[in-house]
């Protein structure tokens, strides 16, 4: 029996599977439908099943003598359905969350590649800037500390790269590698290095403070991991 | 006192050295001002360093006397003798700064941890460089 049909009509539900079973008469004879309707409705006259139809009774136990004939693989119940479809579903979900991730990683690239760009188009000397922060970045990316590297103007025009790192707490020793790369950098110009460095380390800052209240306004993501 | 000249290897060994008498005689390292004690061992070695780049020929006369913090860091980078340090010195610049403006105090065992590992080394070496006793 359907079970939209058994929560709407409990009753008719039960009787019809009663006088089914009784009279076997499922697989042998065709059944009346008639003879239901009224062995049911004149045990309850006056109940709220009287608005069940003649026409929606003979259509139920048309279903149900068809439904007999068939061999089970045809007979799926519900479950069966709202776990393939579950799982169809979680498939999906899972190939959406990779895109996802691919997408993320592919709109952080472009970012940082815009952010080049725009330095690249300014001035003589933000183009200095640029290709020290983009050297600057090749070597600090690989020290595992390293969570971001951005780039401030002050208001006296000086640039500062500054470093974020996270790791053990007043060790002087995680700092070392990101110092040796800045000098590195500032080595390898011709000329003075037009940028000042500095860095942060997420994990000394106190519980209040967070870094966007170290760093100057508008500093700008060069790269991060 | 003898009179010193500004830019003279002396003078900057002078300044260092009297900044690390204020150090002890003051007893910072015990002090609960420690963000003040890192301020003083920076400028006690940023004086050494000023020593060293004095007497580098080899930079322009600028970075042989730098007047700020930007034409001394690109000294430092440029001076050979320097670079053995350099980015101890770096890391000392860094919590100076630190000190000033973002840390209100370091935790209890950081100086002595800080003294030991960066500024003692970094001191030494360039005491050694020019051709200081260390004491």
């Amino acid at each position: 029996m359907p079970e939209s049909l058994a929560r709407k009509a409990p009753v008719i539900s039960k009787q019809l599977e009663i006088i089914l079973g009784k009279d076997q008469i499922a697989k042998s004879r065709p059944i009346d439908p008639w003879s239901i309707f009224y062995r049911i409705f004149e045990e309850m006259p006056h109940s709220q099943h009287t608005y069940f139809t003649s026409a929606s009774t003979r259509n139920w136990l048309r279903i149900r003598n068809e439904a007999r004939g068939l061999p089970v693989s045809e007979l799926r119940d519900d479950f069966t359905d709202l776990r393939r479809d579950a799982d169809a579903l979680r498939a999906r979900v899972e190939v959406l969350s990779k895109e996802l991730v691919s997408t993320k990683e592919r709109l952080r690239e472009l970012s940082q590649e815009v952010l080049r760009l725009r330095l690249l188009g300014k001035t003589g000397e933000t183009s200095a800037v640029s290709e020290v922060c983009e050297a600057y970045i090749e070597e600090v990316k690989g020290i595992q500390v390293v969570r971001q590297v951005l780039l401030s103007r002050c208001e006296d025009d000086e640039s500062v790269i500054w470093t974020i790192i996270e790791g053990p707490p007043f060790d002087d020793s995680v700092r070392l590698p990101v110092y040796e790369a800045q000098l590195k950098i500032s080595q390898s110009l011709k000329e003075d290095s037009p940028v000042d460095f500095h860095v942060v380390n997420l994990s000394e800052l106190s519980q209040k403070q967070n870094v966007e209240d170290i760093l100057p306004a508008h500093s700008e993501t060069l790269w991060q991991r | 006192m003898a009179a010193l000249t500004v830019g003279d290897k002396s003078f900057h060994v002078n300044k260092a050295e009297r900044n690390e008498q204020f150090y002890r005689a003051h007893n910072l390292c015990a002090s609960d001002f420690n963000e003040w004690a890192i301020v003083v061992l920076f400028y006690a070695s940023m004086h050494y360093v000023d020593a060293v780049l004095c007497q580098d020929t080899s930079l322009p006369l600028t970075m042989r006397n730098p007047t700020d913090h930007r034409t001394r860091n690109a000294a430092v980078s440029r001076c050979s003798q320097l670079g053995p340090v350099a980015p101890m010195y770096a890391d000392i610049r860094d919590r100076c700064w630190e000190a000033r403006y973002h840390i209100i105090t370091f935790p209890g065992n950081y100086l002595g941890k800080f003294e030991n590992r960066v500024f003692k080394p970094t001191r030494a070496y360039l005491r050694k460089t020019l051709g200081l006793a260390n004491q």
